[in-house]
This record gives structure tokens, sequence and C-alpha cells, in this order.
């Protein structure tokens, strides 16, 4: 076991290297330099150049990967162009928004699918079924941003019960989760029908009806517990995606999360906040799935069996 | 994510796949309906309307559907800059589709062969091409296009690479886990017994068998490439405003949306549509590849 | 039953790693919660709304040209002077002379303090401009350059000397702030700044909310609001259902379609005043098509632009008359170009284009209101005299860079006269070294180096009247629109006035 997590946190970091070290590049390679965007559109190619000195970037970029490196290895990602002050310090004041947005939508998307996925499991390729898997695709068909603007229209302009934009309390957070997690709704609605019919098939299941328990009885004990497994897998992958999608979400909800952060600072070539909050994502990204392979474990022992 | 679960889940999947049945489905012929409409549209229909991306009349915008312009009548209403919804409509077809099939030819080609090579042999070239994708997956998607769509620039071209090399990923995890599963099977031994070359064995032997996950992943893939193109579109890295996709009519029409619904509503319902039916056609290949959710 | 324990365990871990985030989004959201609820009681609270938001509040920075800086700067700074109309009213400084004409002297008051108590004195008004100039990636170090020194010659005496006479003093005096001499250096200061205006800052998280609250002791009476809080809305959709639905009091850049809307709602009224903001469309004249007159002329007459500004921009827009808005300092009347598709196709035959030709056009997507259908009209124009654009919008770092690396055929963007003074624009962008726009004209480079160095305004109005002449004649560009500053206020709020320079001070604004 021992072995397997020295192997597993080696890897990890490789990844996280990687990671860091392919955003440095990219960022440096987009046309556009961060001199010329700080000066705006008046300004001369003297200033720029003379800008850019002093911010470094005239280095060559070995010597400045090399600095990046050292730095980071101290935790220190260097200075924001656009906003002052340590790019860490502002990822790290966003981050908190972004998983509250993250987490809730993941919680909705539970909440919904689970009774939609045992109802259409229930009876397969029934009418319940068809009306479930159809409205599930539904969700994930229309672009994220268009329902988010109609769900302001509908509920905080026609109906005037939820707040339009920003955050603050529960009510600000209801239409940007709702929205975040639409599209994944399908997706976990399938897993938990196809997760339950499979376990169904087991023998287990037929012992259980054969000495008469009730059905709903066998459903919700045994065959949910490992209809779980699946899904607390695809979870923990789709936590990128979450944080993924939640950048347009942001935007639209005027939510002040990591998203909107990191694509500003794209956009305005801040590279130490998009290489601090890069480095966030990948690492959440990883511990994550450390979680969720532990997690895999706990529900489902024959896992451990394997790993050791 | 340690690839171990995600073969776990693709194993499981895998050994319930057989080779699809050949007879007329009458349910799938259906659902391809549509599908084949939207492709009719997206071929023959730029050339039957009449639409020149150049000319704007400013002096009939916003117009309601069904208003009458001089002699001709604009069904779906007009945009923001005077042009007919629903020629854009037709020509925005043309674009999405195209955008939609050479991203999951090229992504899922990539994936594909990355995929097979990956499970096939095994040792560091898996080892290097998972890794590679590990990295990949810790970025999420939507960013890593963003980032790629800033060096490239907009273009359609661009576009299709940009989302190509986001999606080749789940192709691979998908092909790799199905060769995984089939490369143990009697038949592929049998092969290898008989001397066949690595290239034959992949090609006629276990490439066949991973087809129909393929499939389902190709139906699904399409879908998520239609609307990331349009999350694209809406931070303003989609395609250029002269070739606009369904997505991009959405974003600009957004900001009317309370004044002049149809610019936005109309490609909407269109993009519904099609990934409605595109992710209802992967189901019931789902379904057809699997006989035990069928009863 | 231990296995039902464990699945219900592990959705508690969720819910509670759910609920614990959500606990910390509602802690730091309390005060702006607060400033919304407290409209229905006596306090005087103001939520305010902008699509762009709030960057930086140091006054020096890279973000010293953004009008939500100078919003932000205007409530919690003060400057030397204040521009109102064509005249300056004094603020900080009591009175200014000019001893000669590289010289002047601004007597300072000797009540303001800043928001911490510490006095306010000549030796911060120089550490404040020592420090603009200074400071290499604000965009407004340019105004600047004639500076040769600034002294504090005693507590309520600054003395300011310039290389060349300087025409644009004042108005460039308009955009600095002072700031404490011994603070403003420290690292973490504009985190949470303090100035000596109406309204300190309570908190500041970039790009989110700016939370002020009153200044009691304001040297110029205390401010009627107890706090105002700014806050970034970018989605339009969502912005225009918060000022409907009064979960904020103002905002602005308001869309030419949503006025109508907005103006049926009883509890909202428009204000609007000619903004410094405009369009422009630049030819590169350094290369062909564009080195001749003729067809930047005809480009010109191909285009109606009385019916491009009230189809698309309504009551949002006004025709510009000049190569600057009308409301600057320098700003006289041209002759208009008429609609001629036939005269364009006539010029450009002249010029040796009679069958048109092929152009690039770059622009950046937000670099203004309905740029995009503004760049398709356009382009639906000048397709009909035979002249085939390619588009190219780009995202705004790369477009910044060929823009200034003159690497493009055509420019569409807007500009804004950020000090009101012609020089800002005129002086800097139409001068030969500068090479913006590859246009170069010797006459003109005179006149506006001429104005620059007068310090008689009408002189100078009379040097930038030529200089606008050539300019338009000249067709160096394309003037299409001044876009109007328009807030859409509540009706219960009283004493917003719009200002041209997008950045209306809230000093004087109350609630009914």
């Amino acid at each position: 076991m021992a072995n397997y997590l020295i192997r597993r946190l080696i890897y990890s970091l490789f990844v996280i290297w990687g990671a860091i070290t392919i955003i440095f590049m990219v960022v440096r390679v987009i046309p556009g330099d961060p001199a010329a965007v700080m000066l705006g559109s008046n300004a001369t190619q003297e200033q720029i150049h003379a800008l850019n000195e002093s911010l470094g970037l005239n280095e060559p970029l070995f010597v400045q990967y090399k600095d990046y490196l050292l730095n980071v290895l101290r935790f220190d990602f260097g200075e924001s162009f656009r906003l002052g002050g340590s790019a860490m310090a502002h990822v790290l004041e966003r981050l908190p928004f972004t998983f509250t947005l993250a987490f809730t939508a993941i919680l909705f998307a539970i909440i919904i699918s689970f009774p939609l996925g045992i109802q259409a499991a229930r009876k397969p390729n029934g009418l319940m079924d068809k009306v479930i898997s159809f409205v599930s695709l539904f969700g994930q068909s229309l672009p994220t941003f268009w329902v988010g603007i109609v769900l302001i229209l509908i509920f905080s302009r026609l109906l005037g019960i939820l707040p339009s934009a920003g955050s603050g309390s529960i009510l600000h957070l209801i239409m940007p989760a709702f929205t975040l997690c639409l599209p994944f709704i399908g997706m976990i609605v399938r897993l938990v029908r196809s997760g339950i019919l499979e376990e169904l098939r087991q023998g287990y299941v037929q012992t259980a009806r054969s000495k008469g328990l009730k059905q709903n009885f066998i459903l919700y004990i045994h065959v949910l517990r490992n209809a779980l497994i699946p899904v607390v897998t695809v979870l923990g992958l789709l936590l990128g995606e979450f944080i993924g999608s939640a950048i347009i979400i942001e935007v639209v909800f005027s939510w002040p999360g990591l998203g909107r952060l990191l694509i500003n600072s794209i956009l305005y070539r801040d590279y130490a906040v998009v290489q601090a909050a890069i480095a966030i994502i990948a690492g959440i990204y990883i511990i994550l799935n450390l979680i969720v392979d532990i997690l895999y474990g706990y529900i489902d022992p024959r896992v451990r069996m394997e790993e050791s | 994510m340690d690839d171990l679960n995600v073969n776990r889940l693709l194993d499981s999947e895998q050994e319930i796949i057989p080779v699809m049945k050949k007879k007329i489905n009458w349910k799938m012929t259906l659902l391809s309906l549509p599908i084949v409409f939207f492709v009719l549209i997206a071929i023959f229909g730029p050339m039957m309307v009449e639409y020149n991306p150049v000319q704007t009349d400013t002096a009939h915008r916003l117009l309601p559907p069904g208003s009458e312009i001089g002699d001709s009548t604009a069904w779906l209403g007009t945009d923001q800059t005077g042009q007919d919804v629903l020629a854009q409509l037709i020509h925005g077809a043309r674009i999405s589709l195209y955008v939609a099939v050479a991203t999951v030819l090229i992504g899922g080609g990539i994936g594909v062969i990355l995929g097979l090579l990956s499970g096939y042999f095994g040792g560091w070239v898996d080892t290097i091409i998972m890794r590679i994708a590990d990295i990949q997956l810790s970025f999420p998607a939507i960013l890593l296009a963003i980032l790629i769509a800033g060096v490239l620039g907009p273009s359609v071209t661009n576009v299709i690479i940009t989302l190509s090399i986001t999606r080749w990923v789940t192709f691979a995890r998908v092909i790799r886990g199905a060769t995984l599963a089939a490369k143990n099977k009697d038949f592929v031994d049998s092969a290898r017994v008989i001397g066949a070359s690595n290239f034959r064995i992949l090609t006629k032997y276990i490439l066949p068998v991973c087809l129909s996950p393929l499939l389902v992943v190709v139906t699904v893939q399409i879908g998520l490439v239609i609307i990331s193109e349009a999350s694209l579109s809406f931070l303003g890295l989609g395609t250029p405003p002269d070739n606009a996709s369904w997505g991009l009519l959405i974003s600009l029409g957004r900001d009317y949306i309370s004044t002049a619904w149809w610019i936005s509503v109309m490609p909407g319902i269109a993009l519904a549509i099609l990934v409605v039916c595109v992710g209802f056609l992967g189901d019931a290949l789902r379904d057809e590849s699997d006989p035990y959710l069928n009863n | 039953m231990k296995k039902v324990n464990l699945l219900f365990l592990f959705l508690c871990i969720f819910v509670l790693i759910a609920s614990g985030c959500a606990g910390i989004s509602s802690d730091s959201g309390t005060s702006t919660d607060g400033a919304s609820e407290g409209k229905t009681s006596k306090e005087q609270k103001m939520t305010v709304a902008s699509d762009v938001g709030i960057i930086s509040l140091d006054p020096y920075g890279s973000a010293h040209g953004e009008p939500s800086t100078i919003l932000a700067a205007t409530q919690i700074y003060d400057t030397l002077v204040i521009k109102d109309g064509d005249t300056f009213t004094p603020s900080l400084a009591k009175e200014w002379k000019q001893p000669d004409d590289n010289t002047w002297v601004f007597t300072l008051r000797d009540d303001v303090t800043f928001h911490d108590g510490s006095k306010l004195t000549a030796k911060d008004v120089k550490a404040s401009l020592d420090q603009l100039v200074q400071r290499k990636e604000s965009p407004l170090t340019v105004l600047w350059a004639q500076l040769d020194s600034v002294e504090a010659t005693d507590d309520t005496t600054v003395t300011i000397k310039t290389k060349t006479p300087l025409g644009n003093m004042l108005y460039n005096l308009t955009l600095l702030f002072i700031t404490p001499a011994d603070q403003a250096t420290k690292d973490d200061f504009f985190r949470k700044p303090i100035g000596s205006g109406p309204f300190k800052v309570v908190s500041f998280q970039p790009e989110q909310d700016l939370v002020l609250s009153a200044n009691k002791d304001y040297w110029n009476g205390a401010p009627k609001l107890d706090s105002v809080t700014v806050r970034n809305i970018p989605e339009t959709a969502a912005r225009m259902t918060a000022i409907e639905t009064g979960e904020i009091d103002a905002t602005w850049t308001i869309p030419a379609d949503q006025i109508n809307q907005l103006k049926q709602n009883k509890d909202i009224k428009i204000v609007d005043t000619p903004s410094y903001f405009y369009y422009f469309n630049w030819f590169n004249s350094s290369q062909k098509p564009f080195d001749d007159v003729r067809v930047r002329q005809a480009m010109w007459y191909a285009i109606d632009t009385k019916a491009i500004v009230n189809d698309l921009f309504g009551d949002t827009a006004e025709v510009m008359k000049a190569p600057i808005p009308s409301s600057v300092f320098g700003f006289s009347e041209q002759t208009p170009y008429e609609y001629n598709p036939e005269k364009a196709k006539q010029l450009l035959a002249e010029a040796g284009y009679p069958n048109g030709f092929e152009t690039r056009m770059i622009w950046s997507k937000g670099s203004g209101p309905q740029i995009f259908e503004l760049q398709k009209a356009l382009a639906s124009y000048w397709d009909k005299i035979g002249v085939k654009i390619i588009p190219d919008q780009l995202e705004r770092a790369e477009w910044i860079e060929k823009l200034t690396a003159l690497d493009w055929n055509m420019d569409l963007q807007t500009n804004a006269v950020i000090s009101g003074d012609a020089d800002y624009t005129l002086g800097r962008l139409y001068i030969s070294q500068a090479n913006r726009n590859g246009y170069k004209n010797e006459q003109l480079d005179d006149l506006l180096v001429r104005a620059k160095q007068s310090t008689d305004s009408a002189q100078r109005a009379q040097l930038y009247d030529q200089a606008n002449k050539i300019i338009w004649d000249e067709a160096v560009g394309i003037f299409p629109l001044q876009l109007k500053q328009i807030y859409a206020v509540r009706s219960n709020i009283k004493g917003l006035e719009a200002s041209p320079s997008g950045a209306p001070s809230f000093h004087q604004v109350s609630i009914d």
C-alpha cells in the first residue's frame, strides 16, 4: 500500500510539472504581449519595449523558465501584471467561490439524477425511461450560457424571485448551480440506470428476490450502493469539467469565481495569474482523483484487494 | 485519474458488447431522419437559399418572424444587422455540421490510433500516451480550447484543430479499454499463433471489435463538439463572424433576447433538435450493442 | 444495515463540503448583501453596476486609463482642479498662476486631510506626480513627457516646471489623483488605498465589488450617501434585469435596443450626455491602396453614415462632425461627407481601382458597443462599390500588438479623449513621429506641436481647428459616430449627473 501511494505521489508530481510547463509555454506562444495590453491602444513601440524590459520578459525563454520553476518550488507564482499583488493570492481569493459553485452543482446533479436514474431503471425502455432520457438529453443539448440567460429572464425579470447576478446568499447560488449541473444530469442518470440494471442481474439480487424481500428494499439497499461506484468515479473525473464549465457560467451570472479571473487573465496575458490558476486546478484534479481512488476502495473492497 | 478505474468501467462494458446485429432497425431509422434532414440542408440548402453574408440592411433590423420586406418574407425574422435569420440558419448548419464532423474525424482518428497502440502494446507506449492524456485531462477542456484558440486565431479550420486536440483523449481511452479487453480473446491469440503481423491483428481483429463502442462515443461527441463550439463563440474564440455557426448566432443574439428573441432562439431550437436526435441515436446504438439492457 | 450507513456517510461528506463552501461565500458576501437590503430603510446606500469591472485602484498603474479605474479614483481621491464644462474649478488647488510660460504655481488648501487623518500637503502632490511619471506601465505617463520638475516650495505651494510650454497642463491635472506620499509606494497600498476624496474604501475585490463608505470629514462637505457599492455585471441581460428589478440603483453602457424597454419602466429614468468616446476607422496610409487620398475619401463617400448611426445606435450616439468628439476642447465642426456611391466609384476609378480591391479590416471584439454590427454594416456598404473586406476579429491582446506594429489595412476601434483636451488624441496619434496610422503631414505636425506648446486657449482652439480640417479632409480615417454616456438610474436616486468621461462623482447623490 505504501509502495502504491509513493508511486501515485511521484506520478502526481509529474502531471503537475507537465501542466505548469505546458501552460508556461502556451501563454508565451499566444500572440500579443502583456506590456502592449497594459499600455493600451495609444502606446508607442518604445514604451512597450521599456515595460517588457522592466517586467523581465525580454530575457531568454530558458532563463525565464528556470526562474519560474525555482519560484514555483517556493510556491511563489510571481506578481499579477494586471491586478497587482501576488498572483496566487488572487487565485486563492476566488477559489472558494468556484468550489462552492461546483460542489453545489454536483449536489444538485445527484439530487436530481438519482431519483430519475432509479425510476428509469424500474422499467427499462418503458415510457418513464423514454421521457427521462429525453429530458436529460435535452438538458445537455443547449449551450449553458444561453440557458443561463433564459433563466435570468424568467426567474429574475419575469417572476422576480431570484437575484440576477452576483453572490452573497444561497439564493444567488441556485441559478448558476442549476445551469452548471444541467449538462451533466443526463450522463449521471444513465450511469445510475445502467449501474442498477447491471446489478439487478447479479446473483445476490436473484437470491434476495427468491427470499421474498420486497423489491424496493433490494433496490435501495444493495443495488444502489454498488451502482454508486461508477458514479463516484465519473464525478471525480467530472469535477475538472465542472470547473471548466463554471468559467462560462461565472461570466453569465457575474459569479466572482476563478473562471472569470482566468478568462480575463488569458485575454490580458497576465502570465503569472494564468500559471498560478492552472497549477491550482491541476493540483485539485490530482488530489480529487486520489480521493476518488480511496473512496472507491472503501466502497468496493474488491479494489483494495487488487491494489495491494 | 488512475486509468485503472476507467478501465474497470470500460472492461465491464466491453465484455457485453457483441458485434452489431445486421437487420433493419426502425427505431434507429426514425431517429436518423432529422439528422439526415439537417445534413441535406447543410449540403444543399446554401445552393437554394440566396444569402450574402456581407449584405446588411440596417433599415430592416430586428423584425419579428413573418415580417414582409418588400416582396419577400422573413419567415424567421431578421437579426441585428437586418439579415434574414432563416438564411443564416441554413448557412450556419453547414458550418456547424462541418466543424462537428471534421472534429470527430480528426480528433477521433488520432484517439483511435493512439488508443489501439496504447492498449495493444502496453508497456512504455501505453505509459507515455496515457500520461500525456492525464496531463491534458488535468486542464478543463474548455480552458485548453481557449488557450489553443488564442494561439491559432479565429478561423473555421482553427476551431476544428482546437476542438480535435481537446477531444482525442476520450476516444483514446475508450478504444484502449476495448483493445485491452479484446487482445486476450481467443480469436486474437489464434491469429497470433498463425503468425499474423501486429498491424494485421490490430486492423483485422481488434479494430472491428472496437467499432461498436466507438460508434457510441462518436454520437455523444458530435453533440458535445457542437456545444463546445458554441461556448467558444460565447467567449469570442469560435468561428469568425463571416462564417457564422449556430453557436455564434446564438451567442451574438443573446444580447437581444428580451427584445428580439428569435435571433438566438431559432438557432437554439435547431441545435437542440440535432443534439437530442444524435444523442438518442447513440442510446439506441448502445442498447443495440448491449443485449442485457434490452430485456 | 452497515452498507446503508456507508452510502449515507458518503452523501454526508458531499453535503458537508458543499455547505462549508457556501458558508465562505455568504460570509464574504454579507457586506454587499447588507447594502442592497438597506435600501428600504433610511440609510443612504447605493449600489451601481457596470459592464467592465474595476481592475485596480492604482491611479498610476496600467489601469489608469480605464474608465472604471477613473470612476473609482474620482470617489476616493482628489485632484488639484476639476473640469467643469469648458472651465476649470478649484479643488485641492485654491488658485494657480503662471509666472512664465514654462512655470505653474499652485496654492493648495490647508484644510484637507487623508482618510487616516494625516494632512495633505504639497509633498504629497509632488510624490504623486513623481510616481505617475516614473511608472513605466501607465498609459498616461506620456501626458507628462514635457515635465521638467515638480517642487514642493512649502506645505501649500507646488511649483511645476515644464521643458516647453504645456497648453494642456490643467487637463492633465484632472487625471492626477493625490495619494499620501509616505504610503503610496508600499506594496499592498492599492488593495485598500486611502485618499482625501468624499468616499473611503471599505473593501475591494478586483473585477467584482468595490465597497465605499462616506468620508464624514470631507473638506467639501460630507457626502449625502452613507455607502456606495460598485458591482461588475458583464452580461447585458443580467445587468438590465438587475436595474429593472431594483437590485441595483444605477448602471451605464446601455445598448441602444434596450433603452426603449427601460424607458417604459416608470421607476427608471435615463440620463445622458455627449461623451469623450467615439469610433474611428483608420486607414493605413503607408500602404497601397490607402496611400492615395482619393481612395480614402471614396471609402467615406461610400457609406451612409447617418443611416448606420440612426439604425444601429439610435439614441446612444450622434454622427460625428470632427475627428474629435464635440465635448472635447479643440472641437470644430467640419463639412460632412455625403452618401454618394457614384462619386466614390468615380474617385476609385481616378485612383486606378475601377473594380475596387480587397482589404483586411481588424478590430477587437470588446472595443466598443455594437462593434460587430457596425463593422458588418460598413463592410456591406463598401461591398457595393467593389471593395471586398476580409474581416479579422482579433482578441484584444493580439489586436493591440498588430495595431501598434502597423500590421493592418484598416482598423476599427473606439477611442477616448480621456483628458477632455484635443492634444490627448490629436497631438499623440496624428503626429508623423508617432507613426500610428502611416499618415505623414509636416503641416499637421507643425500645427499640433504649436497647439500643444501654446498656453493661450483662443490660439489653441484656432490651431486645432486647422488640424481638424486637415485630418478630416484628407480622410486619415473615417469618423462615423461619437457615443453618448447613458445612465439608467432608479427614479429615487437624486443628483447623479452623467459625466462625459464616464466617471461621475457620487458626492452630491442622495436617495429619496
